[in-house]
């Protein structure tokens, strides 16, 4: 190991740190607008009433505070365990619900690699470390450094493998809680979200193709090139189509509105979730909203660039003639390229995050837009026209990449 | 037999144009909600013909209790009593209101007045709110005024079931 590797090890994990708080934060952030969004929708003014009292006001702060309240309810909750039910799973299913979900964000690319030109520091000058690597030196001089938890070759596999996983969770919360409700609800939800897993991969594919790589790095660096020097070649200019199946099974497989079988009141009442209390509910509703922020991270990163901001990244800018390096322009001169590069890096993650969340809000107005489909459409939906839209997606998309790069 | 359900046309059974319709409807319903909560916006909306129709803000919303709903004035609320001049009740225990009543909430004993001019006066007079079903009844029958329901008190609420019968002290001084 060296002090480059060393420093890369180190920035990633408090890389894992800052994404784990800030999707957390933000699912919380969810329930509120969630909310407020529905209450908007339906020309009401929604939750407004949580307040604390400071410096003799009454600060509410738009129903801001409305998380908080509710998870101090939460917590106050009694835990409860029903009769019958096997301890051990049942406390694990909700664990397994929110952990998966959380993995996968850890080979999402949010801010392209940052590229230092700086000055090497020696081993020398850096304390205590430093002397564990004698005669090495930290290469700021050429150093790349890369904002991903785990920058995997195989990442949208990785992707598709860990969130397959999480139908355990859902079934064994099902299985485990000595309940014909929640045993029918995890049956719901597994059949749902295996078919739906089958056809989620099959309109990825058409992505991968046009790419060619499953590094999730190498897809969101190939979308900063551009069609006849003004757009940008991202997944929902090349596979349209595509886009569209994917979000029908996106929001399938996360079981929401118009997907969201696996609740129904008046059938199952809760379904798979329905035996649990307190911090173990939280926990699936929270990794409802994680799954949901996820689909949108993974829209975002698949369909709309990533973090590539158009016509600029952080070596150059290109629009129609006009391209060239930043080195040697006014803005370098100014700035400095290394202040310069930074100042990009964080555009592209305040890129990244404002398509995130416009995700999350389009999944929402989804949510509180449409009824539920029905079981039989629901199935019908999934095998008998995404599916086979998918396999035609890939044929074509293979024709024609074939007859564009002159295999034919 | 119901009625058959309509065939889909090729445009709907495509599935996404009708999503997208669906989800202008609701986007049009959050934005101009939400925009009119924004004070400077609201200002611009409301002014600019064409948009102080299209988002027009819908929420009907009144922040009860601290913002109160206009009420008509001939809103019946709690019961009260009129008086007279010298500050005595008007009401001379004839017992219409308490004959008309149909939930036979009104308690009257009648008792002989010291003033020459009244003959009866109501030694007690009760109404229990629990059997009240505010028809207004009581105080079309009322001869003398006396009754009358234009307290606008619909903040009927206490801490013991007793305090719903009201007195002749607290009909009066209401």
């Amino acid at each position: 190991m060296t002090l480059d590797i060393l420093f890369q090890m180190v920035v990633s994990a408090i890389w894992a740190i800052a994404i784990f708080a800030g999707v957390a934060n933000l699912a919380g952030l969810c329930t509120w607008v969630e909310r407020k969004l529905s209450s908007m929708i339906q020309d009401r003014i929604g939750p407004n009433r949580a307040n604390v009292r400071l410096f003799g006001a009454n600060i509410t702060a738009i129903g801001l505070l409305h998380p908080i309240a509710d998870a101090v309810k939460m917590f106050m909750k009694e835990d409860f365990v029903p009769a019958g039910a096997n301890r051990a799973l049942h406390t694990l299913a909700p664990m397994i619900c929110l952990f998966i979900p959380f993995v996968v964000f850890c080979v999402l690319p949010f801010v392209g690699p940052l590229h230092i030109q700086w000055k090497d520091i020696p081993a020398d000058s850096i304390w205590l470390i430093g002397s564990l690597f004698p005669g090495d030196a930290l290469h700021f001089s050429d150093y790349t450094l890369y904002f991903v938890v785990a920058d995997l070759d195989m990442g949208m596999l990785f992707v598709f493998g860990i969130a397959s996983l999480g139908v355990y969770g859902v079934l064994l919360a099902g299985y485990s809680s000595n309940n014909k409700f929640s045993f029918l609800g995890a049956l719901r939800a597994a059949n749902q979200m295996i078919g739906y897993e089958i056809a989620l991969g099959l309109t990825a594919v058409g992505v991968f193709m046009v790419y060619g790589s499953l590094s999730l790095n190498t897809i969101v660096e190939q979308q900063g090139k551009l069609l006849w020097g003004i757009i940008p070649l991202w997944g929902i200019f090349t596979q349209f189509p595509a886009f569209l199946l994917f979000l029908a099974c996106g929001m399938a497989e996360i079981k929401k509105i118009p997907f969201d079988l696996p609740e129904g009141e008046s059938e199952i009442i809760a379904g798979y979730f329905l035996e649990y209390s307190s911090l173990k509910f939280t926990m699936f509703l929270f990794a409802e909203y994680v799954e949901m922020i996820l689909l949108s991270a993974i829209i975002t990163v698949l369909f709309f660039g990533g973090w590539q901001i158009p016509w600029m990244d952080g070596e150059g800018y290109r629009f129609l003639q006009w391209s060239g390096q930043w080195a040697g322009t006014w803005l370098a001169h100014a700035l400095g390229l290394n202040v310069l590069r930074m100042l990009i890096a964080l555009l592209q993650g305040a890129k990244f995050t404002v398509f995130l969340c416009v995700w999350v809000y389009f999944l929402f107005m989804i949510r509180w837009t449409y009824p539920r489909v029905r079981y039989d459409q629901l199935m019908k939906i999934g095998w008998k026209m995404i599916l086979p839209l998918a396999l035609l997606n890939i044929l074509a998309t293979g024709a024609a990449l074939a007859v564009l790069r002159g295999w034919i | 037999m119901g009625k058959k359900p309509r065939k889909y046309t090729p445009w709907e059974r495509v599935y996404y144009p009708e999503v997208g319709r669906g989800l202008g409807i609701t986007s049009r319903h959050f934005w101009a909600n939400l925009l009119g909560f924004i004070p400077g916006i609201n200002w611009i909306i409301r002014r600019t013909p064409g948009l102080n129709t299209l988002l027009k803000q819908e929420v009907v919303t009144i922040q009860w209790p601290e913002q109160k709903r206009p009420i008509s004035e001939r809103w019946r609320g709690r019961h009260r009593l009129n008086k007279r001049e010298d500050g005595r009740e008007k009401c001379v225990a004839c017992m219409c209101c308490a004959t008309i009543c149909p939930s036979e909430c009104i308690h009257i004993v009648a008792g002989e007045s010291d003033d020459p001019s009244v003959e009866k006066y109501p030694e007690v007079f009760e109404i229990d709110l629990f059997r009240c079903v505010f028809c207004g009844m009581c105080v079309e029958a009322c001869p003398c005024n006396a009754i009358l329901m234009d307290t606008q008190d619909m903040l009927l609420c206490k801490y013991s079931s007793n305090d719903f019968v009201m007195t002749k002290k607290q009909l009066l001084d209401w």
